[in-house]
């Protein structure tokens, strides 16, 4: 009987170890299975119109590093902003959407920890995608309060104002010069 | 033959009145003659601009606007009193203005046509000015203000013409000299004046219509000219003040350069009995009023920001006050608006002749002080660079006081002299507002372009400086020289003081002279 439970403790105590381990094999999986060693970056269209950037993690020996953290950067006129922060899946990929019309000469994606890897791809000055539909004043509405006379259409009641200033003038101007065509005419008849 | 003989003569008061049409001696020729020279200098510098881009001026992608757009707004604003203050004048039946006026109004012709000029010579392919017609977009102010500057030249233009219909018919009668072809001009332009009653009340109203329009007109474009800086969101222009800042601005350099042809006409037609003391003296009230205002718009104008000196505009300020426009900046404050109420208001006091009673406060003191300074700060370090690299910098041995203390010192030993001599204080005080107002232009537009929002960064190291080359200044001296060329041609074709509004002088000979219409000697 104390034999007996003696060899129950041990088992029981052998399974916990091995569970133990386990686990922490379950949780440094991804450390177990490659450091990040290389960071590939990839820009390109998707079917909506819109930039994605992919970037590939790769440990030394070339197999994809799965759960890296991946910080996407834009270089800005304020120095290098960051995106966003993803992990990559199975296939050592992490990707994320650049902003519409963002005119970026560089972009990074960094991977791992403060000596990690990164990579940077220079993507030239593009000019920003022109709008597919002219934003008209109901879209303007949400990004300005007053966005009357930055529309990119001219508001018909600034169109109405300018004309009746400038149609006002120069309707006095032709009174003026009708007024002088009398003048003349007067003169030539006496 | 019988046709001249028939030719009735002008008057004597007549032909002292047009002796601008007629006198022309040796030193007339020889000032059209260098201002033309200027001028064609000017158009070389244009056309190796034309030819090789603005990369031949200091304009780059931060300083895109620099001393040609000073131009246009320092023109467009001499531009503002010609017609404003005449019609002013006019509405408030003031009978001093009538020797003046035309003088106004042309400088505000010809100014007009050389500030409307200058964005052209700012834009590096002028050949595109049509795409302005073709793409302008309507809410844009610099739209605004090709419509405002158009609809004031053509109303500024019928402003000076329409009174000048009668003085033409007088030319067309009785200008015998000179060539067919200014017969022909005067026949053309009087359109058949008779001075019938019919036509004179058609004048008198197109006038008292024009005076009511111009007003309004001439406010708007220079606030519409201020709007191409306050509608920006930039550190300087992003301000609501700056409608009624341009336009007391405006009025304040036309007033002067008012002033200033009236002095030179005065001097070089001998038109002492038309062109008074009294006129003087009454210009000499609307600067020093102008003036105030102007003063207190720009001290309104920067201690908002100044006050806060929020993230965005501290480098702009820090630019301005204690910077590298730092000097430019007070010196324009000081000689452009402050120098210049002092000129006109100090000597008038009573006491002042008293100062010469104090041998050092003579002109000859001051003035041995003032060169000694000059030799030892400028002429001797200049003259002797092995002294100061000697380690004997006079500079350094000079108190930073000795300088204003004597521009103090020869302030007030030249007040006496300026007590004396109104018009010489008022005409001085006249060319330092139109330099201080060319300066504070300048100052407006390259300062704020220097300290963009975001710091100039990964751009060549002379990008984020802004130098005028020697096309600018080739083209701003020709600018100056064609405004002048304009107003002298317009003064040798035209009479320069209206002839038959001085005849319409008050009844009694007192009151022509306390209007100051004429002087004592004319009545």
């Amino acid at each position: 009987m104390l034999r007996r439970s003696r060899s129950g403790r041990a088992s029981t105590g052998l399974r916990r170890f091995c569970l133990g381990a386990l686990g922490v094999l379950l949780f440094a999986l991804p450390a177990w299975a490659g450091e990040p060693a290389r960071v590939t970056l990839r820009l390109a269209a998707g079917p909506d119109g819109a930039q994605w950037i992919t970037a590939r993690v790769t440990d030394a020996e070339g197999a994809p590093v799965p759960e890296a953290s991946v910080v996407f950067k834009l270089r800005t006129a304020f120095g290098w902003l960051t995106l966003e922060e993803r992990r990559t899946d199975a296939s050592g990929r992490a990707r994320t959407r650049l902003p519409a019309g963002t005119r970026a000469t560089e972009i990074r994606a960094e991977s791992g920890d403060v000596e990690g890897v990164g990579a940077i791809l220079s993507v030239g000055a593009r000019a920003p995608e022109s709008p597919r539909v002219r934003p008209g004043r109901d879209v303007l509405g949400t990004l300005s309060p007053q966005p009357g006379f930055i529309s990119p259409r001219p508001v018909p009641e600034l169109v109405a104002l300018l004309a009746l200033v400038l149609g006002g003038i120069w309707a006095t101007y032709g009174y003026v010069a009708w007024l002088l065509w009398q003048i003349r005419s007067s003169g030539s008849r006496s | 033959m019988s046709t001249r003989q028939a030719t009735p003569r002008f008057s004597e008061r007549e032909e002292r009145l047009l002796a601008s049409l007629t006198a022309g001696g040796a030193g007339t020729y020889a000032l059209i003659g260098g201002l033309l020279a200027v001028f064609l200098w000017g158009l070389v510098a244009y056309a190796t601009q034309l030819r090789h881009g603005l990369g031949v001026t200091g304009l780059r992608d931060h300083v895109l606007w620099g001393v040609y757009i000073a131009n246009f707004v320092f023109f467009i604003g001499v531009s503002h009193v010609g017609a404003l203050m005449s019609a002013i004048l006019r509405l408030t039946g003031a009978e001093w203005r009538r020797p003046i006026t035309r003088m106004a109004e042309a400088i505000t012709f010809a100014s007009l046509l050389m500030g409307g000029l200058m964005p052209l010579v700012d834009m590096g392919r002028p050949d595109r000015l049509l795409n302005l017609v073709r793409y302008g977009r309507l809410q844009s102010p610099i739209l605004w203000d090709v419509l405002s500057i158009t609809t004031y030249l053509t109303g500024s233009t019928l402003f000076l013409y329409v009174p000048m219909i009668p003085d033409l018919a007088l030319l067309r009668d009785r200008y015998a000299g000179g060539p067919a072809w200014r017969r022909r001009l005067y026949t053309l332009l009087s359109l058949g004046w008779q001075d019938t009653p019919a036509q004179r009340h058609r004048l008198e109203l197109i006038v008292r219509v024009m005076a009511v329009i111009i007003i309004p007109i001439a406010v708007s474009v220079h606030t519409v000219v201020s709007w191409i800086f306050g509608m920006t969101l930039r550190a300087g222009w992003n301000s609501t003040i700056f409608g009624p800042y341009f336009v007391s601005g405006a009025l304040f350099s036309g007033a002067a350069a008012v002033i200033t042809a009236m002095a030179a006409f005065r001097w070089a037609y001998r038109l002492e009995d038309y062109i008074t003391e009294a006129h003087f003296r009454r210009m000499g009230y609307l600067l020093i009023a102008l003036g105030l205002a102007y003063g207190y718009f720009t001290f309104a104008e920067y201690l908002t920001p100044a006050y806060k000196m929020a993230t965005a505009e501290r480098g702009y300020l820090a630019a301005v006050f204690s910077g590298p426009f730092a000097r430019l900046f007070w010196f324009t404050q000081l000689t452009g608006i402050l120098l210049p109420l002092l000129l006109l208001t100090l000597p008038r006091i009573a006491w002042v002749p008293r100062l010469h009673r104090v041998p050092l406060l003579r002109p000859r003191p001051a003035l041995a002080a003032a060169a000694t300074y000059a030799v030892a700060s400028v002429v001797l370090p200049a003259a002797s660079p092995s002294l100061t690299m000697a380690g004997l910098n006079l500079n350094e041995w000079i108190p930073p006081w000795v300088l204003p203390a004597l521009a103090v010192w020869l302030f007030l030993a030249f007040l006496p002299v300026l007590h004396a001599r109104p018009i010489t204080a008022a005409v001085v005080a006249s060319l330092l507002v139109n330099v201080g107002a060319w300066l504070k232009r300048y100052l407006i537009v390259v300062p704020t372009l220097l300290n963009p929002f975001l710091p100039i960064q990964r751009a060549p190291a002379g990008w984020a400086v802004y130098q005028p080359t020697w096309v600018e200044w080739s083209i701003t001296a020709g600018a100056l020289a064609g405004f002048l060329l304009i107003y002298i041609g317009f003064s040798k074709l035209f009479p320069i003081v209206p002839i038959w509004e001085t005849r319409e002088a008050p009844e009694s000979r007192e009151a022509a002279v306390q209007e100051g219409i004429v002087g004592v000697a004319a009545v």
